[in-house]
């Protein structure tokens, strides 16, 4: 079983570890770099198909689950790739925090054969802060297939701790590694306080031996003494004169005991590194670990032309075989099977990467994740909704003689799980073929092409996935943000989000459109509207990239893990388990609005509510508005539509509507397209049914609901494009908006967004207004 | 009313900011003629040696973390739009052109 539970800064807030200890299970924690096959592993070894990469679009859960060996009773925990315990973002925060408060009994850490050195970097990090990580080494096969043989026992003998070479998506390759855990000395491996490997840190050794004594006399290093030691080295930084900063660090370090001395100790060995070093002392910090790695690797790794990979011969990279300039050794080992493969993957990135081509496929393979998409979801999206539509209709029948309480279950409840479970099957085919995507390792690739053309707006490359999640939901869009590591641009991205018109939205605009426009022009006004959301997006982005003070840019260094088949029962898993994340964030939220909704429209209720009380309305509720016109002989406004009419409008949803009919008037749009507006605040998708409502027709009836919006609703084919463009600006729905204010964690911020959104709508809107005025369309 | 430490640190951000851009356009004339230059300029298929890091001190952090550390060797192997693909102690990364112009470089 996989439980998801919230990220936390606190400990106390991990109550499953907590229940793990009681509950006499052994809790294994697996780390490691991102894409390194964590989820894999954790899949194969509790039998649960779990899926966690920080590359954007994956959220930052932390997935557990229970299984056995032998008579040992094991919690697993799935935690997202890290890459140092010193975090850049929020994944990588949740990350540590969970493995240093939780202190579990065994980490499990997972390494990529062919990346080793880089992989244990870590390694080296948790060593030093007392830990004893159980070391697995997966994607064996690749490196063999790349030329890499690896010394499994030396590798042991020199960090003294268990390793195991795996492949894990092969369960057979995982027994020993099973036997292992089942007859584990658990007091053995967990957690000493004293380091179980010492690095020397050359100029910066005095300083550590210092500050980590004077930190741990204070008590608030929480076990961690060097860990804080260095992270306070981060804390201190130098303005555009070269002047030193030292606001964090004062900060930091005022309830230490003796913080004078500490803070004098930082600026002088910052001051110091950057002087002889020209360096940042975290940089030196990590200078001196990758040397360790690299004398603990020689010897242990060595590639297929004979090369080792450790001392001075670890710097040389693997050979790739690309380049004009082919070497007489190169030449002989591209006969090898291994080059072959290093081959393969160098053309495929050859078209991936290409300046030209490689965008080009890129939209390529976008357009057909749409395309699918909406063939595939679409259909089964009506389905859910029909069968809600028919559940509904059947209450109604069942709740005789009560009509609040048959409405309220219909109407409000019904139908508001109802819009949201119907675009269930949109985004979980979505989120498939994202996760496809980031099998195959092409996602990556995405994010690096995307980086140049996003950057001159102000966003990253790693703000495309989440863009591209929100065409089908802005709200796990939103949720992807948290991969940025940059504030500002993940603050823009989030801004930005909005504008990408999500799946909830097109049925909106593919009623309008159906509604107002010829069927030859169709397809091409949904282009342009898709289009005029993204060139918006980055329009805002923009503005605030030139009127926000500059930050700096997001580092986009993304390993590009090898191709690879995607794992269609892995991808299946991950999409469910994004598209939960979803129904339980906005799914909620829907739902109590759509309460809330029926509640907006259905009172103040009239006192002929269940009485004959549609002939009665006519005469008592009677509204200047319209109603000569609509109340005549030929209007196809019969006494009953007149009736539901003027009940919504003398609801307080309908009232508002009418106070700011005059503000919408220049756009074309009356108090009824107002009203609807309204509601499709709480949720795009309602913008149809609430329509449907105030013209007494039934939501999936669109021939009708198209005949009376373009006879009695006063648009036009010019102010029913207005009205496209604003649905598609005006503001997020509210789930969004909830989530971004989360998100955001700034008032201010998700200030600016609705208000931008509001005026970028009413501006585009009524340009379209104007400007077909100015081109004689009507 | 914004308080005067808060100009400060805003203005002292906007420096740092017009310094990271001014290290970008300088990296930007530098070339392979030069005894070092940025990354950004490096040959496909060659091996270079890093030899230091500019700009934010962030950045030269997670550089380092990542491998990209002074003495070690670094091969371009395409260049991507807006980046380029190198590979580094056997791992392969795709860099952005920001980050590539951070890296210092001198030929192996």
């Amino acid at each position: 079983m996989i439980e998801t539970f919230k990220k936390s800064r606190k400990c106390e807030k991990y109550p499953s570890q907590r229940q793990a200890h009681q509950a006499s299970l052994v809790s294994i924690a697996i780390v490691g770099y991102p894409n390194a096959g964590k989820s894999t592993l954790f899949s194969a070894l509790s039998g649960s198909m779990a899926h966690s990469a920080n590359y954007p679009g994956t959220t930052v859960d932390i997935s557990e689950a229970r299984f056995s060996i032998g008579e040992r009773n094991f919690i697993i925990y799935d935690l997202p790739g890290m890459v140092s315990t010193l975090p850049q973002s929020e994944d990588e925060r949740v990350c540590r925090d969970f493995l240093f408060q939780s202190n579990p009994d065994i980490v499990l850490q997972i390494l990529n054969a062919g990346s080793l050195s880089k992989d244990l970097y870590l390694t080296l990090e948790l060593m030093e802060y007392g830990y004893s990580p159980l070391l697995v080494i997966n994607k064996a096969d690749i490196s063999e297939a790349t030329g890499i043989m690896i010394n499994k026992e030396l590798l042991e003998k020199r960090f003294g701790l268990p390793v195991f070479v795996v492949n894990a998506v092969n369960h057979e390759t995982l027994l020993e590694l099973k036997n292992h855990l089942a007859e584990y000395d658990l007091t053995r491996f967990r957690r000493s306080p004293t380091p179980r490997l010492f690095v020397n840190y050359g100029i910066l050794s005095d300083y550590m031996n210092e500050a980590e004594e004077i930190i741990r006399r204070s008590g608030v290093d929480g076990g961690f003494a060097r860990l804080k030691a260095i992270e306070l080295l981060r804390t201190i930084a130098e303005d555009g004169e070269k002047n030193v900063v030292r606001g964090k660090v004062k900060r930091e370090i005022k309830e230490m005991a003796n913080a004078a001395r500490l803070e004098t100790l930082i600026e002088m060995v910052w001051r110091r590194c950057k002087r002889e070093m020209n360096a940042p002392p975290v940089a030196l910090v990590a200078e001196a670990r990758h040397a360790l790695i690299r004398g603990i690797l020689s010897g242990v790794v060595k590639t297929q032309e004979g090369g080792q990979v450790g001392a001075k011969e670890s710097e040389k990279p693997l050979e790739m075989g690309t380049g004009e300039e082919i070497s007489e050794p190169e030449r002989i080992a591209k006969t090898t099977a291994s080059t072959k493969f290093l081959s393969f993957q160098e053309s495929l990135d050859r078209i991936a990467l290409h300046p030209v081509l490689g965008i080009a496929l890129f939209f390529l393979v976008m357009w057909v994740t749409f395309q699918v998409t909406f063939a595939v979801g679409f259909p089964l999206s009506d389905l859910v909704s029909q069968g809600f539509n028919f559940v509904g209709e059947m209450i109604k029948g069942w709740i005789v003689g009560m009509p609040m309480l048959a409405s309220l279950l219909a109407d409000g409840i019904f139908g508001g799980v109802g819009a949201v479970l119907s675009f269930a099957p949109l985004i979980l085919v979505l989120f498939f073929a994202i996760s496809l995507l980031e099998d195959s390792g092409y996602l990556a690739r995405g994010v690096i092409l995307m980086d140049g053309a996003l950057r001159r707006f102000g966003l990253s490359g790693r703000s495309f996935v989440p863009m591209f999640l929100a065409f089908g939901c802005n709200v796990p869009g939103v949720l992807a943000a948290r991969t940025i590591p940059n504030t500002r641009e993940r603050i823009f991205t989030i801004l930005a989000l909005p504008f990408m018109s999500c799946s909830a939205r097109l049925p909106v605009y593919l009623l309008l459109i159906a509604g107002f426009f010829d069927r030859r022009i169709a397809g091409t006004i949904l282009f342009l509207i898709y289009l005029l959301g993204i060139i918006s997006a980055l329009l805002l982005s923009s503005i605030l990239k030139t009127s926000v003070r500059r930050g700096r840019d997001t580092l986009v260094a993304l390993e590009l893990p090898n191709y690879q088949v995607p794992r269609l029962r892995g991808s299946l898993l991950s999409s469910w388990r994004q598209a939960r994340h979803y129904f339980m964030k906005a799914g909620t939220i829907i739902f109590a609005i759509s309460v809330l909704m029926w509640a907006l429209f259905a009172f103040p209720t009239q006192k002929d509510f269940s009485l004959n009380g549609r002939a009665v309305a006519v005469e008592v509720d009677g509204f200047d508005n319209g109603l000569t016109e609509s109340g005549s002989a030929d209007s196809p406004f019969s006494g009953r539509n007149l009736s539901e009419e003027s009940k919504i409008s003398k609801s307080y949803g309908g009232r508002l509507g009418k106070a700011l009919e005059p503000i919408f008037a220049p756009l074309g749009f009356d108090y009824r397209i107002v009203m609807a507006l309204i509601s499709a605040g709480f949720a795009k998708e309602i913008f149809i049914s609430t329509l449907a409502t105030i013209y007494s027709t039934e939501s999936e009836n669109n021939e009708k609901l198209l005949r009376e919006l373009s006879r009695n609703s006063g648009l036009t084919a010019l102010s029913a494009l207005a009205l496209i463009v604003f649905i598609l600006l005006y503001m997020p729905c509210l789930p969004t908006a909830v989530t971004m204010y989360k998100e955001l964690k700034s008032p201010i911020w998700f200030g600016v967004g609705v208000v931008s959104y509001f005026l970028i709508a009413y501006g585009f809107a009524l340009s379209v207004i104007l400007v077909g005025g100015l081109l004689g369309l009507k | 009313m914004i308080s005067q430490g808060r100009v400060g640190r805003f203005r002292r951000k906007r420096q740092k900011g017009r310094q990271v851009d001014e290290i970008s356009s300088q990296n930007e004339r530098l070339d392979e003629s030069e005894l070092i230059f940025p990354l950004s300029h490096a040959s496909v298929g060659r091996t270079y040696i890093v030899v230091s890091y500019d700009g934010d001190d962030a950045f030269a952090e997670r550089l380092a973390e990542l491998g990209f550390v002074r003495g070690a060797r670094v091969k371009p192997c395409q260049k991507v739009f807006g980046g380029m693909k190198v590979v580094i102690n056997g791992a392969t990364f795709g860099l952005s052109r920001s980050v590539l112009n951070h890296i210092i470089v001198t030929r192996d």
